[in-house]
């Protein structure tokens, strides 16, 4: 035991006298409250869904309904997981030499991890409800044991979780898994939601059925426990990496010099786990749409957000990716800054790797035109926005990046790099269309507010050359302070 | 080939190099000694233009450094880990650079042939990243790199250090070829006293910023040098 408080001591150093949360403290406070808040929803949504549902579906008891959605809630919490929740990342090389148990380390990391906000958001949630049903005249023993069949179903899926290990087979399985529930589900030829919500209602009808999520639960730790042991070896932490041979990719040798470093951020996305997410992210970004195309409410009332979910979904790629650079080539910035080529040269790969995905993104959501062709003609003008506009932007602000980029850390929740520097380009992207936007669509209307941000895009791709001329001024005039900032950070 | 007027580099007004004029005739093999902190790696990011001087100027080959970047196109350079890239294979980083100066892969291949012994078969065809690579092959891929693509000017800070016994007597044999071609003009630090004496022409020693001897290489010079270092 005295070991485990050492650790918990050793992590408590760790946290705060890491370089990276004494320089961000502003971002880990604003992260820190928006924890809190987060947290303070989940606790009145669990409070409040009873007598919610009791008003809206009288005729049904809110326990039976909740049951119903829990399939979807481990599901979606799995899909989560994956993305958001760190695995028990191993700073624990120091003491393979030192004499401390292998299976100490190990219970430490997983029972560490047990802790994690991940677990602690659904039960938030599962608590008050607990206490709401208890109020309301349920069984007491019965809802007891119910909690614990849920929280150990939740716990399951944080062990399952570190199994998965960000493997994205299991991932696809998981979230395919979920497409085929929902759509069996919807068509009606299967009520899983019914069948599981059974399950997880027997828990409060029969005590003793609780037993399966407990011996989930076990299993899952113990497989976790054996899975993580085994890698507590340098060379399972190094992870030593054999890859595929050729890419073909000598078919983009006709953009000339560019190619060169069209090839190398081709890799570099490809190879390192960080730009890998934003790729992949970007992607996803298409399905923003969903949300708001389908969804009259948002056609009529709030017609000025099209314009920035439009932009959103073509310019996934270019806000996230384009934000840091020249950041990503931070670690070989020196080297590159040596060897035989233009700025502008560097520039124009990356403006050019902007346009390609901006181009294929806008390809991808054509199948919106099922709302209609004005919303095709939307995503359009978002498109072309992008290109004239926000690329451009996201360029001109990447002079002024002074934050190097570690490639193999997790995107998701990483701010390192983020600096002013990036809320500013935020607070652009956020301001001037909806200036533009407002003016516009005061004097003269919907549709020539829109159109104008079509001219603008394609302005600034008729510009390009005069653009392109200042923005490499700027990163050549900020050339030694990019250099050195990225060599001490 | 390069000419150094009154170059200075001050840190907060604490000057950490100070050259008042420093001439390296082209074909020059040129050593640069100095303990730690006398500014051999600040010279030669001022050579680099990865500095920006707070006064004076390098020319390189009639070009000012730090106001056209014209002189990277005969130039080329390997002070660090930093010069490489992580998640390139070695051939792949070898192809990059070499396209950059202007050699296509069948180039590269022919230029690579070699330095099989170099790579003594732990560098090529391994499928690996550079990053997955030992310290000491990481070092052999940025050194080899360096030598892409013919260059004039090639500044390489500590070659020797990390690498292995018989790579540093290859690595002696490899410059000492260079050092011999009359049209390239090699630029090298250490802190190994005898390897340097061995492969340059002429040794500056700088100590705390300033150069406080300038050397032709003799049979004395090891001598001469080991008895200033002592202290």
């Amino acid at each position: 035991m005295s070991m485990f408080k050492k650790f918990i001591n050793l992590e408590y150093k760790q946290f705060f006298r890491s370089s990276y949360w004494q320089k961000s403290l502003a971002l880990n406070i604003l992260l820190g409250f928006f924890a809190l808040y987060l947290l303070a929803s989940f606790l009145v949504l669990g409070f409040a869904v009873y007598p919610l549902l009791k008003e809206k579906i009288p005729d049904k008891d809110p326990f039976i309904v909740v049951n119903h959605f829990l399939i979807y809630v481990f599901l979606i919490d799995l899909i989560i997981r994956y993305f958001l929740q760190n695995l028990p990342k191993l700073s624990v090389k120091p003491f393979f030499v030192l004499p401390v148990k292998r299976s100490q380390i190990t219970h430490y990391l997983l029972g560490k991890s047990t802790l994690s906000f991940f677990n602690f958001l659904p039960a938030m949630f599962y608590i008050p409800f607990s206490i709401m049903l208890i109020i309301n005249g349920y069984n007491i023993l019965g809802v007891t044991i119910w909690l614990l069949g849920v929280l150990a179903f939740t716990l399951s899926n944080n062990y399952l979780n570190i199994l998965i290990n960000k493997n994205s087979r299991f991932f696809l399985f998981i979230l395919s898994l979920l497409v085929f529930i929902s759509a069996t589900q919807y068509f009606g030829w299967y009520d899983w939601a019914g069948v599981f919500g059974q399950i997880v209602y027997g828990f409060y009808q029969y005590p003793i059925s609780v037993s399966i999520p407990i011996v989930v639960f076990l299993l899952y730790y113990y497989l976790a426990y054996r899975t993580l042991k085994q890698q507590l070896y340098l060379d399972f932490i190094s992870e030593k990496k054999q890859f595929a041979a050729d890419e073909g990719l000598s078919w983009l040798n006709r953009f000339g010099k560019k190619s060169i470093f069209l090839r190398n951020d081709i890799r570099l996305i490809r190879r390192n786990k960080r730009p890998k997410m934003v790729f992949i992210m970007s992607f996803m970004m298409v399905l923003y749409g969903l949300m708001f195309f389908n969804n009259p409410i948002y056609m009529k009332k709030t017609p000025f957000m099209l314009i920035f979910v439009v932009v959103f979904m073509s310019g996934a790629f270019t806000l996230n990716f384009g934000q840091f650079v020249p950041a990503w080539d931070s670690r070989y910035y020196n080297f590159f800054m040596s060897q035989n080529f233009k700025y502008r040269e560097y520039l124009e790969a990356k403006w050019l790797i902007m346009t390609i995905m901006t181009i294929l993104l806008f390809i991808l959501s054509t199948p919106y035109l099922y709302f209609g062709g004005k919303i095709l003609l939307l995503l359009l003008v978002g498109a072309v926005f992008n290109l004239g506009f926000i690329s451009y932007l996201v360029l001109f602000f990447g002079a002024y990046n002074r934050k190097a980029i570690d490639l193999d850390k997790s995107a998701m929740l990483n701010y390192q790099g983020t600096s002013a520097m990036q809320f500013l380009m935020v607070f652009f992207i956020m301001i001037v269309p909806m200036l533009i936007y407002g003016l516009a669509n005061y004097l003269w209307g919907f549709d020539i507010a829109i159109g104008i941000f079509f001219v603008i895009g394609i302005m600034g791709l008729a510009f390009k050359k005069p653009i392109m001329n200042f923005i490499e001024k700027k990163y050549i005039t900020n050339k030694y302070k990019t250099i050195s900032a990225f060599k001490n950070n | 080939m390069i000419q150094v007027n009154n170059l200075t580099k001050k840190y907060n007004d604490k000057t950490v190099l100070h050259i008042s004029e420093l001439h390296i005739p082209k074909g020059q093999s040129f050593g640069l000694v100095g303990n730690n902190g006398a500014g051999k790696t600040t010279f030669f990011n001022l050579v680099l233009d990865l500095i920006r001087p707070t006064t004076g100027e390098v020319i390189n080959k009639g070009i000012t450094v730090n106001k056209s970047e014209d002189w990277k196109q005969f130039t080329s350079a390997f002070i660090d880990e930093s010069f490489l890239i992580g998640y390139l294979t070695p051939e792949e980083y070898f192809y990059f650079v070499g396209e950059l100066r202007g050699q296509n892969k069948a180039d590269v291949n022919r230029f690579l042939k070699d330095y099989k012994d170099f790579f003594n078969d732990e560098v090529l065809n391994q499928k690996k990243y550079i990053r997955d690579l030992s310290k000491g092959n990481q070092k052999k891929v940025g050194l080899v790199a360096a030598l892409i693509g013919d260059p004039e000017v090639i500044v390489l800070d500590e070659p020797f250090a990390n690498l292995d016994p018989t790579t540093q007597i290859r690595l002696k044999k490899l410059m000492k070829e260079l050092a011999a071609q009359q049209d390239k003009t090699l630029l090298i630090s250490s802190h190994d006293l005898g390897h340097i004496t061995e492969v340059t022409d002429r040794i500056v020693v700088l100590d705390k910023g300033d150069v406080v001897k300038d050397i032709e290489t003799h049979p004395e010079t090891l001598k001469e040098l080991e008895s200033f270092f002592t202290v």
